[in-house]
């Protein structure tokens, strides 16, 4: 559920944070305050259950060291189902914790390593319901992890979620840098990647619709769960058929580990813009940082999601309004389900730790339609 | 031959629109949405969305209420089934016209 645990530090104005809140279809927190500054966060429902998922955690980043302090954002875009990204909801920040408390420190192994063992057990529950629920075998979730630590932030991806920093120009305006590897078949070194991985299988990508597809299935190359595309043990009765895949496979089509970049934060970089694919398609990363950079931070996730349902109904050749009276479900085919996360930045208080009294846990994104 | 927005649809006159096969619309010109000042479209009333029909993607104008019928649903289970839910031209529904007015024509009874 949705466990907001407001401690705010000292010095911030109370009357700007806003509670998490849900209307109609809507989840959102249109204000509230990280270990580093301030966020946003909004999330829509399209498919019959909401399938994506997302958090914000701020403060220690250990068990057992307390001077290693942070924020840490995540957005989940489940498929097939929603347990997937529930999965990685509940458990990939405990596992994080659990690996930066061993190495007494954040870093990039750390962080794969969080991804490899929520993959792992996730996968090792879908085996233990095999008998009574094949279908897990097909749920998967993309994985987006931001971590705001030391003046560094990782940005974690496997899947094709994106996260964008805005960062201020001398002449005026804010620029968009993309901090995260995409995994998606339509993007090339996607595809590269996957061809130089499997030379021998022709059918590795398959176009289908004008969409390349993992074996003409799936577009996204890296996930958490799928275990149908990693172990060829899922791959049979009596997992449904559309699942299957034609000829036997050896090494496992799909991995869970994350591209990731680490980028140190300078003055200039104002914010941070994660959201699952649902706004990317509608949006550039340029557009949405010009309306991040351009509106007041209150509700400036929500703005970002309007600005999405806007060119969705455009695509559709409708008016905005009647979009919102959609329900879940026939609603996927204008749009997806869509979460997004704008993470003020303060460089100088990444630095200093200076909340280091503050934690927050924030989840969105817990069945709103059941 | 486009609908106007502030006119008040009788049944038939609504059926007889919707069912108004946009002949210049073909396959090159899928997407001809324009807008008015206010950024809402203007041969498209308000309660409506498009639809591209058959191999020849023709372009139908149909009241959202049509969402919440089961038959209608089907065809969007066809079209998900037939091309996902990327329809960067439109939405598309795999179905002969024939099939999908005497559809919709029953569905405005």
């Amino acid at each position: 559920m949705v466990k907001p645990c407001w401690r705010i530090g000292a010095g911030i104005e109370r009357s700007k944070i806003s509670p998490t809140k849900n209307d109609g279809l809507t989840w959102y927190n249109d204000l509230g305050l990280h270990a580093f500054g301030e966020f946003s966060m909004a999330m829509i429902q399209a498919n019959s259950v909401m399938e994506d998922q997302c958090q914000i955690e701020s403060g220690p980043l250990t068990f057992n060291n307390p001077t290693v302090q942070g924020t840490f954002v995540g957005v989940y875009d489940g498929h097939g189902g929603p347990e997937a990204s529930r999965f990685v909801a509940d458990n990939i920040f405990p596992k994080l914790k659990k690996f930066a408390s061993e190495d007494r420190e954040v870093s990039e192994q750390v962080i794969k390593k969080a991804f490899a063992e929520t993959d792992k057990d996730f996968i090792a529950g879908v085996k233990k319901q095999w008998r009574t629920n094949p279908q897990m075998a097909s749920v998967g979730s993309c994985c987006l992890a931001g971590v705001i630590c030391n003046g560094l932030v990782y940005i974690a991806n496997a899947g094709d979620s994106r996260a964008v920093l805005g960062r201020s120009e001398r002449g005026g305006g804010v620029r968009a840098v993309q901090l995260s590897v995409e995994h998606n078949a339509n993007v090339e070194s996607a595809r590269e990647e996957l061809w130089s991985m499997h030379p021998n299988d022709p059918n590795i990508l398959v176009m289908k619709h004008r969409m390349w597809r993992v074996k003409g299935i799936i577009q996204v190359t890296r996930s958490i769960g799928d275990a149908y595309l990693k172990r060829a043990e899922f791959n049979r009765e009596p997992l449904p058929h559309k699942f299957r895949v034609a000829e036997h496979f050896s090494k496992p089509i799909l991995s869970a580990d994350p591209s990731v970049t680490v980028t140190r934060l300078n003055p200039e970089d104002e914010f941070m813009v994660l959201a699952s694919d649902g706004l990317w398609e509608h949006l550039s990363s340029q557009e949405a940082v010009d309306i991040v950079h351009n509106s007041p931070r209150q509700g400036i996730a929500r703005r970002l999601l309007k600005a999405a349902l806007k060119e969705a109904a455009k695509k559709r050749e409708m008016r905005y309004s009647d979009l919102n009276e959609i329900h879940p479900g026939v609603r996927r085919h204008f749009h997806d389900d869509i979460t997004v996360i704008v993470v003020y930045l303060k460089p100088q208080m990444a630095k200093t730790n200076a909340w280091a009294s503050s934690p927050l846990s924030v989840r969105g994104g817990y069945p709103l339609t059941a | 031959m486009a609908m106007k927005k502030s006119s008040k649809l009788t049944q038939t006159a609504t059926i007889k629109q919707i069912l108004k096969r946009c002949s210049s619309l073909g396959r090159k010109q899928s997407n001809v949405y324009s807008e008015d000042g206010n950024g809402q479209p203007l041969d498209v009333p308000k309660g409506h969305f498009v639809v591209y029909v058959g191999e020849n993607r023709v372009r139908y104008v149909v009241p959202i209420s049509f969402l919440t019928r089961p038959e209608f649903q089907l065809l969007l289970q066809q079209a998900e089934e037939e091309f996902g839910f990327d329809h960067d031209m439109g939405l598309t529904i795999p179905c002969e016209e024939v099939i999908f007015r005497s559809l919709t024509s029953s569905m405005l009874r």
